[in-house]
């Protein structure tokens, strides 16, 4: 008897703890082993595995590029899951993506699953289209594959997921929606680094230690602690030419820091600056005295050529003019970060310094410690804040539409945690460039086969870096070594590992009835910048034109 | 007690499960009982299009679910919308109840034409008319009638307005690639622009918004009209409603909405892009794999397709490298942004998954990745053989040559291509790689020196075009590559 009536309580539990969750149509075998996960223990319910056939539609941007590993992703898949089909399908660029989805949910089409950014699904949650994943994440269904054609034919598939296996930034930055539910999850994260001209640098080693700021004699700065803005601007007065011209010669540039997205500029050094900006609830902070004061410090920097937009060469980024030695240092996404090497391939006339050596580091930082008081100067000006650690936390999240079926919707999660499984997401990371999304894939000893030839955990993958730089550079890798073919990837995952600490994220909401949502603000942001740096605005008028672009 | 506790939990349980819920899904093993009055068979729809097949099944009482089947290559417009299968391992026979959502899978359906040949019915707005174009020039004012110049692919033709010559980048569409890169459909979609345009009776682009792209092309949206008396079309419309190109939001654009709902209408349908398989591209993960002499004899058949080819790395340059095997022939390999430190001079390497493509004229293979590539023993190291300027042909591009007693007649302004003049007067270009860093002067290099050159033979002909099967072969078009200075000798 108590063991019928624990059946019953546990078919009951499943379906209360599941609460209002469309659960997939099966046949329920047998029930009940418990395993301990996370901080709870979850008593498991074991189903079969829906086996009607499913086909999921997931649009993303990605090139084939891109969607050559995607598309072995999704082999691997349907491997596992015989009745699913994925259609991979790429919508150009992500503009594209949510206008097409924000069309498709008028007439309720879109497809079961997409990649977005925050303020993306902050709209979608907004138009009630989007399916919160903590029906998912929570879920104590264990399913049987019963289907014998399957990879993974036997064996058991937990729907749930351990979030504390996340990088928790990436966590907090996908259920910042209505009532905290999880509407996305992390998959192409990436955040920003500073590429260095190093030979440059190399040849003023001796004047940069004598200024104070540690540097090897091969022209390396620390990798674990970032530079602050006044080494940058110190490093200014050794780096830049007197005109806005690059002295080849005497290996100086015209332009010292590019900043390639002006809206990440703004909120980033907003943080920095302890300056408010937004929140989740959608209000505008922008106008404040610490964000005058920021916009001013950074007027000057501009005149004096220590921080430089890309719009000064005609540019939406800094590195074509980093490769051409008009910049000696440079702030982008990691994911761009290939496009900040010199090759063979730039027409060789154009390289001032030809082909240089790179390094990369942390984005610069106003203070080494979270909270520090601290002074900036221009030299006429003094500017007194609180200064923070910030780096900026983007790329994009992947997330499942509400009218999709109830299977469809499974399956789609069950290929979302699989794509971002510690193998995958760490294979994903080393081939494209953006960062793992599970804190496992830094640690798992499971060798990756990038090539046919070279395979790699990713632990391994990051020493390529550590031990060129432990080395000063002089490492004894013979020229057919494929560790040379990744030691910018590795420089840059490093450098995005050790700044992971104080990544930070910019609230998403949508537009309201009184102000403008996320995404608009930050483009009207960085125009802020534009205007400020084209010299068309003072800083006060930049940023009232911003006030009144963004509230209405 | 057990039994009391336990009781009372599952009675709350229920009562939570009960009212906690607004929607609630079968999820227990409860069987319902039926009878054969509620059971129907499925029909024979063998040939049936939608219509039938809706109208077939709902008459039984079921519902019906669309998908569609795009496993097989259709070749004529009577094969669309057309029942393939039921879905569920169902088939014609099979016993289901009333009301039941059945699965059916149709071949691709036929391609809705609403929008773009007949724009002024959505909008007449949006219709261009003579008044907006006559008298501009697309240059200067934005609006213009053009010709063209040259056909690249599908969303990029080279425009001639007056004397000047532009390439222009099409607002709101991405066709596949077909050029350097293959993808499905791509050579399809270059047709088809290109075929449209050659009829047109006047070509006028329009511009909006930014001008020019990051590659310094015009943007323009790409208007023609078949006769003087008819509407202009949208061309840009017109690929994106026929399935040859997905529509690339132009944010702000007064045709986003139409290009959206034309995008939306043909990405029901699965054609083309939306997911048909395009009978010219090569799907195989390899390819074929050939001598690179073979390769060469038989070049034009395999442009866009996968080849499989082994040979020794006679020269480096950049991330691209010349191959050549032991039929004594060699090509040129294009690795693009894709660095390899295992691509060295002398490694005998074997790489899939290559497409034949031309670059200017010259046989190039391009689509590179590392994980097609395997390096192999290493065999005996490749020696130039040398020639002279009557030995110059197709096959002989990306060969290893040396070429004797050159006199250099001139530079281009960079002083990275050396004119030269062979003993029997016969020009032709000595060409330095940017990736050497060398030019004329660095090298000591002037007017009347005689020199002596080795390096893989190339060719450089602006003008080629590759769908011109008459294409002659310029001699004095061939280009004798020198990768590093290593390779040449100046003659005293």
């Amino acid at each position: 008897m108590k063991k019928i009536l624990l059946s019953v309580f546990a078919l009951l539990t499943v379906f209360v703890l599941t609460g209002c969750v469309e659960i997939a149509t099966t046949t329920t075998t047998e029930v009940t082993t418990t395993t301990t996960s996370g901080t709870g223990t979850t008593a498991k319910v074991v189903m079969d595995l829906p086996d009607e056939e499913v086909t999921i539609l997931f649009w993303h941007i990605y090139g084939s590029g891109k969607t050559a590993l995607l598309d072995k992703f999704i082999d691997e898949f349907e491997a596992m899951y015989p009745n699913v089909t994925i259609e991979s399908q790429s919508q150009s660029d992500y503009n594209t993506l949510r206008e097409k989805i924000n069309t498709g949910i008028g007439v309720n089409q879109v497809p079961t699953m997409a990649l977005g950014y925050p303020d993306h699904f902050a709209g979608y949650v907004q138009a009630g289209a989007a399916y919160s994943l903590n029906n998912f994440i929570y879920s104590n269904i264990r399913y049987e594959v019963m289907d014998s054609t399957s990879t993974i034919a036997g064996e058991f598939v937990d729907v749930s997921l351990d979030l504390e296996n996340f990088v928790p930034g990436y966590l907090a930055e996908n259920n910042q929606y209505v009532g905290g539910q999880y509407y996305s999850m992390p998959y192409s994260k990436s955040t920003e680094t500073m590429a260095i001209n190093r030979t440059v640098v190399k040849q003023h080693v001796a004047a940069i230690r004598a200024a104070g700021i540690d540097v090897s004699d091969e022209g390396f700065f620390s990798h674990t602690t970032p530079l602050t803005f006044t080494q940058v601007q110190t490093l200014g007065t050794i780096l830049l030419n007197d005109t806005a011209t690059t002295d080849v010669a005497n290996f100086q540039c015209g332009y010292l820091l590019n900043y390639d997205s002006s809206g990440n500029m703004f909120i980033n050094m907003s943080r920095q600056f302890g300056a408010p900006y937004t929140n989740s609830a959608g209000e505008i902070l922008i106008n404040n005295d610490t964000t005058k004061s920021m916009l001013n410090y950074i007027n000057a920097m501009f005149t004096s050529r220590t921080f430089v937009l890309p719009n000064q060469f005609g540019q939406l980024y800094g590195s074509t003019n980093f490769k051409y030695g008009d910049i000696c240092m440079t702030v982008g996404s990691t994911a761009g970060v290939l496009y900040n090497i010199p090759t063979s391939l730039d027409v060789a006339a154009n390289l001032k310094f030809g082909i240089f050596d790179v390094d990369f580091l942390q984005v610069p930082q106003p203070v080494a410690t979270s909270g520090q008081a601290v002074t900036l100067s221009d030299g006429t000006t003094n500017y007194n804040f609180t200064g923070s650690l910030s780096s900026v936390q983007q790329g994009p999240n992947i997330g499942i539409f509400k009218n999709a079926s109830t299977n469809e919707k499974l399956f789609a999660w069950l290929f979302i945690k699989y794509i971002t499984s510690a193998e995958n997401t760490a294979l994903w990371a080393m081939d494209t460039g953006y960062l793992p999304v599970r804190l496992s894939a830094y640690t798992s000893d499971v060798l990756i086969q990038l090539t046919p030839t070279f395979s790699t955990t990713y632990v391994d993958f990051l020493s390529i870096a550590t031990d060129y730089w432990t080395a000063d550079g002089d490492v004894d890798w013979a020229a057919t070594d494929e560790r040379w073919d990744y030691l910018h990837s590795s420089m840059v995952a490093n450098i995005a590992k050790n700044q992971a600490l104080y990544y930070q994220y910019d609230p998403a909401f949508p537009a309201g009835s009184s102000s403008a949502g996320s995404a608009t603000i930050r483009v009207e942001a960085g125009y802020c910048l534009e205007n400020i740096y084209n010299k068309s605005k003072t800083p006060t008028q930049a940023l009232a034109f911003l006030m009144n672009q963004i509230d209405w | 007690m057990f039994k009391k506790v336990t009781l009372l939990i599952l009675a709350l349980l229920m009562m939570f499960g009960v009212m906690g819920c607004n929607k609630t899904t079968t999820t227990t093993t409860t069987t319902e009982t039926t009878t054969s009055d509620s059971m129907v068979s499925l029909p024979d729809l063998m040939g049936a299009n939608r219509e039938t097949i809706t109208e077939t099944l709902e008459d039984l009482g079921l519902t019906v679910k669309y998908y569609i089947d795009v496993s097989k290559i259709y070749e004529s417009e009577d094969e669309y919308d057309k029942f393939v299968r039921f879905g569920q391992d169902m088939v014609a026979g099979t016993k289901v109840e009333l009301g039941t959502e059945v699965r059916v899978y149709t071949t691709p359906l036929h391609l809705e034409t609403k929008y773009y040949n007949n724009l002024s019915s959505y909008d007449a707005t949006l219709q261009l008319e003579e008044s907006d174009y006559l008298g501009k020039e697309f240059i200067a004012d934005g609006y213009g009638v053009v010709t063209v110049e040259k056909f690249v692919d599908g969303d990029t033709t080279w425009f001639r307005s007056g004397s000047q010559s532009f390439s222009v980048r099409y607002l709101g569409i991405d066709t596949p690639e077909s050029t350097a890169l293959y993808e499905p459909w791509g050579k399809t979609a270059a047709k088809y622009t290109e075929a449209v345009l050659k009829t047109a009776e006047t070509i006028v682009l329009q511009s909006e918004g930014t001008r020019q792209d990051g590659n310094g092309r015009y943007l323009a949206w790409v208007w023609y009209r078949t006769s003087a008396e008819s509407d202009f079309i949208l061309l840009n419309l017109e690929l994106v409603e026929l399935a040859y190109s997905k529509n690339k939001v132009a944010v702000g654009s007064i045709y986003t909405t139409i290009l959206t709902l034309a995008d939306w209408d043909a990405s029901m349908t699965k054609r083309r892009v939306w997911g048909e398989i395009d009978p010219n591209y090569d799907y195989s993960k390899e390819g074929t794999q050939m001598s690179i002499q073979y390769l060469l004899d038989n070049f034009d058949d395999y442009v866009g397709l996968k080849v499989v080819i082994t040979g020794t790395i006679t020269r480096k340059v950049g991330n691209s490298v010349y191959l050549q095997d032991e039929t004594g022939y060699g090509v040129f390999m294009y690795g693009g942004f894709t660095t390899s430190a295992q691509l060295q001079v002398g490694a005998n390497v074997t790489i899939g998954a290559l497409t034949p493509t031309y670059y200017n004229g010259s046989p190039q293979l391009s689509n590179f990745s590392k994980t097609n590539l395997s390096v192999n023993e290493a065999t005996e190291p490749i020696e130039p053989v040398t020639i002279t300027y009557d030995d110059f042909a197709f096959n002989k591009m990306g060969l290893l040559v040396t070429i004797e007693n050159l006199l250099i007649t001139g530079f281009n302004s960079s002083k990275t291509s050396i004119y030269v003049k062979d003993n029997n007067n016969n020009t032709f270009t000595v060409r330095i790689d940017d990736s050497t860093g060398l030019n004329a002067d660095t090298l000591g290099l002037t007017v009347g020196v005689a020199i002596t050159v080795t390096g893989p033979l190339s060719y450089y002909d602006y003008d080629f075009d590759s769908s011109n099967t008459s294409y002659v072969y310029d001699k004095s078009n061939y280009q004798l590559m020198l990768t590093t200075s290593g390779d040449l000798i100046v003659l005293v």
